[in-house]
């Protein structure tokens, strides 16, 4: 064989492991079905205590310009995921598409799973028995700022002054308004985000503060809850979503956030 | 691979870009006036001309994203830029953090195509 | 309270999960398209109504995300190209 030739056929050899998620290794062997992205069979390969939720793919990620393809991978993702928490409990869940290749992927993944046995065991047992829970609380900050012009007096007194003050003293009367609510706006945001801090993380196990990428958003929180608990934190949340606040509670997820 | 970047959305894109940039800039121009009135250097009138010409400058951009059909871009990079700086910082911070840390920073933004 | 996952306002947050979250392995065997800066943008905004969808080659970035990840762990100045 020539060198391209070689190269050739060691592409053609490398073959992937589409993996889904890690739980402990089953008793017996799983055959999940055809139930993985684009229909492919879903199995188990197992090493040591550990298993892996895979199907068999090309060494290369999924992609695709089509928007309802990739919509569809993502929610076949996660459906793979919530059947195997079905068999085989508790799992860690994987980003979307990730893929071990090699010559003889099987043997990659028997290797990784033995390798990383402790730290699996360890993200296991923070995870084992809870599910994670997004909650988002959103509120009217112009609503707010309203409120916090009419009710400050420092700013009713700039008011007046602008009233009868010329264009380029107006503007910066209006900079100073403009800073003390904004100044206002962050001190009743941050009050009510430790008060409303304080109440969820008394009814979570763990909890990580998320980026907020939305306006008008509080918090924005992912939190891991032990069944019997989830109750007590619906409960709080039922008393904090009351006018100017909005709760968006959802869930319960695979520990995405904490793995 | 073949591209196809059609007019409007490398308008949009790059319009997005500069008038971040020039908001920015724009909030540090009133930053300095603000402080330069404060310390009491300026005349009244000097603070008349300068509060107009601000003015003028706010009203213009607006006016030009407003147009341009942008609000969204402009938002959108400027909240990028903020998680950018802010993850930049943390890894200042904490080094040993800073791989995991610029992996989570996924909102941001794109490189530059040449077409 | 109860939680919702299966809403069309909740696939948002499914996306964030999926794509930004979870495990991920750092081995010269795993392929991981975990830090794709924009493809969830795109469909979390599009699927939020809004009109921002990039319209070339979203996937064709996965490979030059890859490498960029590789190489240096900085990201620059960039554009968030829209409809």
């Amino acid at each position: 064989m020539n060198e391209e030739q070689k190269l050739m056929s060691q592409e053609v050899q490398e073959q992937g492991r589409y993996l889904y998620c890690v739980g402990k290794a089953p008793t017996y062997l799983h055959n999940f079905g055809k139930i993985g992205l684009e229909g492919n069979e879903v199995y188990i390969i197992s090493a040591g205590k550990f298993c892996a939720v895979v199907h068999d793919c090309k060494a290369e990620p999924y992609k695709s310009n089509n928007e309802q393809k990739v919509k569809k991978w993502i929610q076949t993702h996660q459906k793979v995921i919530d059947i195997a928490t079905r068999r085989l409990g508790t799992v860690i869940p994987f980003s979307f598409d990730v893929i071990i290749k090699g010559q003889c992927p099987n043997d990659e993944v028997i290797h990784w799973l033995k390798t990383e046995e402790d730290n699996l065991k360890q993200k296991l047992d923070t995870i084992e028995g809870k599910q994670e829970f997004g909650i988002q609380i959103f509120f009217d900050q112009e609503l707010l700022r309203q409120q916090i012009m009419n009710e400050n007096t420092q700013i009713q007194k700039l008011q007046q002054e602008l009233k009868k003050a010329s264009k380029g003293k107006a503007y910066f009367l209006e900079q100073k308004i403009k800073t003390i609510v904004q100044k206002e706006l962050e001190a009743k945001t941050n009050f009510y985000f430790k008060d409303f801090y304080g109440q969820i993380r008394e009814c979570a196990d763990h909890l990580k503060v998320e980026k907020i990428k939305k306006v008008n958003t509080l918090l924005n929180f992912s939190c891991l809850v032990e069944k019997e608990k989830v109750k007590k934190l619906g409960a709080a949340l039922d008393r904090i979503n009351k006018f100017p606040f909005s709760v968006k509670f959802t869930g319960p997820w695979p520990a995405y956030s904490f793995v | 691979m073949t591209i196809n970047i059609d007019e409007k959305n490398l308008k949009q894109g790059v319009m997005g870009l500069v008038l971040a940039l020039v908001e920015i800039i724009r909030d540090a121009l009133r930053l300095q006036a603000i402080r330069r009135i404060e310390s009491g250097r300026l005349t009244d009138e000097e603070i008349e001309r300068l509060g107009s010409a601000l003015a003028d400058l706010d009203r213009a951009i607006e006016q030009i994203i407003e147009e341009q059909g942008i609000t969204e871009a402009v938002y959108n990079v400027r909240n990028g830029l903020d998680h950018l700086a802010n993850d930049m910082i943390n890894k200042m911070i904490h080094p040993e953090e800073g791989e995991k840390v610029s992996q989570r920073n996924r909102y941001a933004l794109k490189p530059i195509q040449t077409p | 309270m109860e939680p919702t996952r299966e809403t069309h306002a909740t696939f948002v947050d499914l996306l964030d999960r999926v794509l930004d979250k979870g495990l991920i392995i750092h081995a010269d065997v795993i392929i991981s398209v975990a830090g794709i800066p924009l493809i969830g943008v795109n469909l979390k905004a599009a699927l939020a109504g809004m009109e921002t969808m990039l319209e070339y080659g979203m996937m064709e970035d996965w490979d030059k995300a890859q490498r960029l990840r590789a190489q240096e762990k900085v990201k620059e100045e960039a554009i968030l190209l829209k409809a």
